[in-house]
């Protein structure tokens, strides 16, 4: 009887910390509507160059009625993700190497750090000049951006796995495909996860600055069209569509994180 | 059983600095025989284990496992580290099974034997805990389980209880004659205190400090089986005399 009490106390505790965790995000994001529209009240700007959040909602309906919203929307999503996948999976591997070898470390750091040195801005015009103004130029230019820091992570991860883990799998003759998947993968995905937490919302930085050098599609490239025609409701549908993107996607691997480290939680 | 012959190792630290850590070390271990190595610290005991286990090649000398010499890493040894060393993804019954799985025996199979295993180390009904759940005590614990899974015949203990509370320790120095009395293997431990090896041991080499070797062999009379408070008896106050004065030696 007293195990029941206490279950039911946890659980209620549970359920008021549920509602909380979704209440005070809501009444944040209420109160930040209504000081934006206050703004416009009080400094009554122009729409073209402060819209409200009435007419911003009006507007939105009006281009996701239509279909604009959800082809730019399309267009960004893929080059996104594609642009966080194929990133992630060439620092991942790139990573693992340099890790793994100091001789491949030495003769990739410089390379490294150059690609680094120059801002992403600078490069986009020359990979849209040489792979189209399409998809593939954002999403190269995406990966390129996720490339870093998921790099820098990888090899920290794979360099923390601890010394006597790698006795231990070797006095039980483990193979190296063993010691790989068995010690190293699950071993550095804790690190692994905050570079994809990076890499995740700097994809879409990478994709819109893609679309902002040159583009025909895109939400970068509705945002640059609608800015260019004093259409100010369109470039903040466009912001919000971007970070509504953002956040899903970071909550995805936020989920996914909480999967694969589960065992760092563990439930009594 | 196992026979160390003239083993010497010398790490190079570097191009011009090497340090000696072993020289000419002889040591003979019989069939379930149990066997404890006491030394200061530094004087390469954790070298030695490693050489025997074959996670490290040696210098010079060899060691010979069953007439046969070791070359590398064999299923013929368990070996228990100093921290537990489990991996706290993995549960206490994925921990255990890991021997197993890397040698590709089938799920049924190697879960029955953990299973037995870890109720043979007193941990039934925690095969689904994470290591971050366990104290300290139960860790260890679950590392030697999980060294017995392959039925090593010999047992190589790493100071295995030195991190931990002096009456976790007593506890489980019993249990481990209790499952080595079960399970008959030989087993050769190093440990930092004198008490315990001369409460679990046949025989305790003692190590001179570094470059270490095999300065004295003390054998331990004690009848089996043995409880703890047999530390309190004269003759085992005797031993722990002999094997303290055996550590601090001629050299000074």
């Amino acid at each position: 009887m007293a195990l029941t009490a206490n279950q039911q106390r946890v659980s209620r505790r549970r359920s008021t910390w549920h509602i909380s965790r979704v209440a005070w995000p809501i009444a944040a994001f209420v109160i930040f509507l209504l000081a934006w529209e206050a703004l416009i009240r009080i400094g009554d700007y122009p729409a073209f160059i402060l819209p409200g959040p009435v007419a911003v909602a009006q507007k939105f309906v009006r281009v996701f009625a239509d279909g604009t919203l959800l082809r730019h929307t399309g267009v960004t999503f893929i080059e996104v993700t594609g642009g966080l996948a194929s990133g992630f999976t060439l620092a991942t591997v790139t990573g693992y190497a340099i890790a793994k070898s100091p001789t491949l470390e030495r003769i990739l750091t410089p390379y490294i750090v150059a690609s680094q040195a120059v801002p992403v801005v600078a490069i986009a015009p020359l990979l849209i000049i040489w792979f189209g103004t399409g998809i593939t130029s954002k999403i190269l230019i995406s990966a390129l951006i996720v490339f870093f820091p998921v790099l820098v992570t990888t090899i920290t991860g794979v360099r923390s796995v601890p010394q006597e883990l790698y006795d231990l799998m070797r006095s039980m003759q483990a193979t190296p495909w063993q010691i790989f998947t068995r010690l190293e993968v699950p071993a550095s995905m804790p690190v692994l996860m905050a570079g994809l937490k990076v890499g995740a919302t700097l994809s879409v930085i990478g994709a819109v600055v893609g679309e902002f050098t040159g583009a025909d599609a895109g939400l970068g490239f509705m945002i640059n069209l609608a800015d260019g025609l004093f259409d100010t409701a369109r470039v903040f549908v466009g912001v919000f569509t971007l970070i509504a993107m953002a956040l899903l996607l970071y909550g995805a691997v936020a989920l996914l994180e909480r999967r694969v480290l589960a065992w760092q939680r563990p439930t009594d | 059983m196992l026979t160390v012959d003239h083993v010497s190792h010398v790490y190079q630290v570097a191009s011009d600095h090497a340090v000696e850590a072993l020289r000419s070390v002889r040591l003979a271990v019989r069939e379930n025989e149990f066997v404890c190595l006491v030394g200061p610290s530094g004087c390469g005991k954790s070298t030695l284990l490693r050489i025997i286990s074959g996670l490290l090649a040696p210098t010079r000398g060899q060691v010979v496992i069953n007439r046969e010499v070791v070359s590398g890493p064999h299923p013929n040894v368990g070996q228990v580290f100093q921290n537990a060393n489990l991996m706290p993804w993995r549960t206490v019954l994925e921990n255990v099974t890991l021997p197993l799985e890397l040698a590709g025996i089938s799920r049924d199979q190697r879960e029955e034997a953990a299973h037995r295993m870890i109720r043979l180390v007193g941990l039934h009904g925690f095969a689904n805990r994470l290591p971050a759940q366990l104290s300290g005590g139960m860790a260890q614990r679950v590392a030697i389980a999980r060294a017995l899974m392959q039925s090593p015949d010999l047992l190589l203990l790493d100071e295995p209880f030195g991190a931990l509370d002096a009456l976790t320790r007593e506890t489980l120095g019993e249990e481990l004659l209790r499952i080595w009395r079960l399970r008959s293997s030989t087993v050769l431990m190093v440990t930092h205190s004198i008490s315990e090896a001369v409460l679990l041991a046949d025989r305790i080499a003692v190590m001179s400090p570094r470059p270490g070797h095999i300065r004295e062999i003390v054998m331990v009379d004690l009848p089996r089986p043995r409880s703890l408070d047999m530390i309190h008896t004269r003759r085992a106050g005797e031993l722990t005399r002999a094997v303290r004065a055996a550590i601090r030696g001629e050299d000074q």
